[in-house]
């Protein structure tokens, strides 16, 4: 009986549990661009403050990535 | 009883002294208020090169920087001072990156010794979570230290100091003052660290009940304080 409520939250919570943090990653990431974004308009260095804006856009792309990648493996 | 009188007509002919020209010309300069300067001439004033160079990513100290822009910026308006905290502060964060880096390592090799079980995890599954978690560090961790760093930074222009201040995301703040407002400005380096990397705090003393503004582990905290306490004494319309 124990085992197998040990192996119910192995298979579901923990992998539910770990899509969930990734979702709500994705949405901190899109926070930052946002931010590099609003940070730009205030003061703008030039090239790169347009590169943290891209990187941040990369990330919000890879966190997505890993997101449907982690859907499809867990 | 004799008359004792002076002759004025002998006063008034003669002619008061006329300064020589070029002190005349210094005076002018030095009385000519800071928006009505040329940049050439300010800067000269200011004992300030003339780099016009752009702010590159990890640049914490810069004179007369050209391609930066930031909101509100007038058009007579000339950047003299550019800083950030010096890039050492950013020691700490770093060292914790790298170390929560060698966390996953630790658990393999703790794993391989038997220490503990991995088995509850396939070798994709575990991929993923790592690769997330090393992700979480660049993209989460470094990528926000980095940005409040990059964002955390001090203006001075012939007209204004500017202090924009962007923490933990969510936080921003932008504060500017005239420099025809401005009372005191003083600087503090303490400690072995400090001296050897030369960066201290500046602290900008406004008029009345106006915000104070402080530069906080600034490069070259010296320049800063000559740069700002030669404007303090001029006029200015702004």
């Amino acid at each position: 009986m124990l085992e197998s409520l040990f192996i119910f939250i192995q298979d579901y919570i923990l992998k539910i549990g770990f899509l969930i943090l990734n979702a709500v990653y994705v949405v901190f990431l899109f926070i930052i661009f946002q931010q590099a974004n609003a940070m730009k308009r205030v003061v703008d260095t030039g090239p790169d403050s347009n590169l943290i804006i891209y990187f941040a856009l990369a990330n919000i792309i890879i966190g997505i990535l890993i997101f449907i990648s982690a859907l499809v493996i867990l | 009883m004799p008359d004792i009188f002076i002759d004025k007509t002998k006063e008034e002919n003669k002619s008061p002294k006329e300064p020589s020209p070029d002190l005349e010309n210094i005076a002018d300069k030095e009385s000519m208020p800071l928006e009505k300067m040329d940049k050439t001439h300010l800067l000269k004033n200011l004992g300030i090169k003339a780099h016009g160079g752009r702010v590159h990513a990890f640049s914490s100290y810069f004179e007369t920087p050209s391609k930066l822009h930031f909101s509100n910026k007038l058009n007579e308006e000339i950047m003299l001072l550019f800083v950030r905290k010096h890039f050492i502060t950013n020691t700490p964060w770093i060292l914790k990156a790298l170390a929560m880096g060698l966390v996953p390592v630790i658990f393999e090799f703790l794993g391989a010794f038997g220490f503990y079980s991995t088995d509850f995890l396939e070798t994709a599954g575990k991929f993923i979570v790592y690769f997330f978690y090393y992700f979480f560090i660049f993209s989460g961790y470094i990528l926000v230290h980095y940005m409040t760093w990059f964002y955390n930074i001090g203006l001075v222009t012939n007209l204004r100091v500017i202090d924009i201040d962007f923490s933990d995301i969510v936080y921003e703040d932008v504060a500017a003052t005239k420099i025809s407002q401005l009372e005191d400005v003083h600087y503090k380096q303490i400690g072995i660290v400090r001296s050897v990397f030369d960066y201290g705090d500046v602290f900008v003393q406004t008029a009345g009940t106006n915000r104070n503004f402080e530069f906080l582990a600034i490069p070259h905290p010296e320049n800063v304080i000559r740069i700002i306490n030669s404007m303090l004494g001029r006029k200015s319309h702004a």
